[in-house]
């Protein structure tokens, strides 16, 4: 809501670029989404800091050892 | 039976397959490399520590996406006064190893991304790099379903604008 007022006020062209939705370049459209989905798709393959790693393992280990317990 | 009890180790290698998707959204949220383990960090600790109220059979993701989500918020609320308005500041906060034919392209990409307030970064990840649905998204991030879409057309516009410009050689025909 108050985004939209915001926006408004500040540049009123994006109310008419979001009405003309459709006419957005369809190739820059499939780029953004191709791009998005790649960039966070390396950012996914990234391996593991040691650190995360490690406290995986050790939240594991409680739950092991709770079961045993119990 | 096995329906009833809640199978830990389900939960658990669940929870792990998770854990690079947390990190590239904590990154996209708040750009910082360090910062962003710490807090998928902070988000690991508190979701097995609340375990026990994750409804089996829901969505697992979402559920650790939202947690990730509010210790974000929460600790930026803390940090307001640090690090206010950090937007755009990371530079190359997304930014990936350029090892792609690429390269150029992604960086001009993380760069008109990093240029989007936060919570069209969140919605455009959520919806188009996770492919939640707009219902799943506004749910997780405790808004309207139309507030979610919009926030989504808007970086969509921005992003068009940024990169549209850029490379501008094109279809208009002359």
């Amino acid at each position: 809501m108050s985004d939209k007022d915001k926006n408004k006020s500040v540049s009123p062209d994006v109310d008419n670029l979001r009405d003309a939705d459709a006419i957005l370049n369809p190739e820059v459209q499939g780029r953004i989404g191709r791009e998005l989905r790649r960039t966070y798709a390396d950012l996914v393959a990234q391996p593991l800091p040691d650190k995360l790693s490690q406290l995986l393992e050790q939240l594991a280990q409680t739950d092991k050892n709770k079961e045993q317990k119990s | 039976m096995s329906e009833q009890n809640p199978s830990p180790v389900d939960f658990q290698s669940g929870f792990a397959q998770l854990v690079p998707n947390l990190r590239a959204f904590a990154r996209s949220l708040c750009g910082n490399p360090d910062r962003a383990d710490d807090l998928v960090q902070e988000t690991l600790v508190k979701a097995w520590q609340n375990r026990s109220s994750f409804a089996e059979g829901s969505n697992l993701k979402a559920w650790l996406f939202t947690i990730l989500r509010n210790t974000f918020l929460s600790e930026q609320r803390k940090r307001k006064h640090e690090i206010e308005d950090a937007d755009g500041k990371y530079a190359g906060g997304i930014a990936v190893n350029g090892s792609q034919a690429s390269h150029l392209e992604l960086l001009d990409f993380s760069k008109a991304f990093d240029t989007l307030p936060a919570e069209q970064r969140e919605a455009l990840v959520l919806v188009g790099a996770e492919g939640f649905a707009y219902e799943e998204a506004a749910l997780m991030c405790g808004c309207a379903v139309g507030t979610m879409k919009s926030r989504v057309n808007r970086a969509r516009e921005k992003l068009t604008t940024l990169l549209g410009e850029k490379d501008d050689d094109g279809p208009s025909g002359r």
